[in-house]
């Protein structure tokens, strides 16, 4: 597999901003922290350019009655290609997402630095955004 | 208080950037798949988090800190859940967490030492 790089400079249609390493699913359990998470996201992303969408893919509800090992795997699985634990952020303008990046990879949120790349729509990672 | 009063949020966002070497945190996801965009973000956490324990700088700036829980006392009624160690046993139970996670995505992944000895220690029994 390709290593990881640093983003370049040549991404002029990548305009969705997924950023890792900054949320834990376990803090979603809280409706209400889940609401203050989103909400101290949107405000500092929307100081970057108008943002189109946003989203932090929570998990699926897990039922505990059902909670074999067998499920809770399976539950595991459509978590991870919902993209929980990540945050996306589409820009309508792709110079916005480019600021974006710069001024937040490395940002600490609640302590954890953050991980960005630039996606673009069509992007082959699905990004739960349409 | 007034109950009525919108409720204070807290803001999560820290001012300055801290690089760890050779990890960079604004990346290009050219030809990288998903799993490999988490697995490094995954590798990263842990270089945190050990560096973290190791430089002892864990314990959450105040407007970052939940209330804490009630205190409790050993038999030789000395506290045993101080700030520190509330925090500590938290990154290191997130790094075995993180370790699992790494060690199923990926088969070449090889854990760190401190993590056999402090999965034992952790998890007695379950």
């Amino acid at each position: 597999p390709k290593p990881i790089l640093p983003a370049g400079e040549n991404q002029e249609d990548a305009r969705i901003l997924l950023m890792l390493n900054m949320v834990v699913p376990e803090e979603f359990a809280d409706e209400q922290e889940y609401q203050d998470i989103y909400e101290d996201i949107k405000e500092e992303c929307g100081s970057y350019g108008e943002v189109l969408d946003l989203r932090i893919p929570r998990p699926t509800k897990k039922d505990r009655k059902w909670g074999d090992s067998g499920s809770l795997r399976e539950a595991q699985m459509i978590d991870e290609a919902n993209g929980v634990g990540r945050v996306y952020v589409k820009y309508t303008d792709p110079q916005a997402a480019q600021g974006a990046l710069k001024a937040l990879a490395g940002r600490s949120f609640a302590g954890r630095s953050i991980v960005a790349t630039l996606l673009t729509d069509d992007s082959q990672t699905t990004p739960p955004l349409n | 208080a007034d109950p009525n009063a919108p409720r204070k949020r807290r803001s999560r966002w820290g001012e300055a950037k801290a690089e760890l070497p050779g990890l960079p945190t604004a990346i290009s996801a050219n030809g990288v798949s998903q799993a490999q965009l988490d697995n490094y973000a995954i590798h990263l956490r842990l270089e945190e988090i050990n560096r973290k324990l190791r430089l002892n700088d864990f314990i959450p700036p105040e407007r970052e800190r939940s209330p804490s829980p009630p205190p409790t006392y050993d038999n030789h009624g000395r506290r045993t859940n101080t700030r520190e160690v509330r925090y500590r046993k938290k990154l290191e139970e997130e790094r075995i967490k993180l370790v699992d996670r790494a060690m199923k995505n990926d088969p070449n992944f090889r854990p760190p030492v401190e993590y056999q000895q402090q999965k034992r220690s952790h998890r007695p029994s379950e």
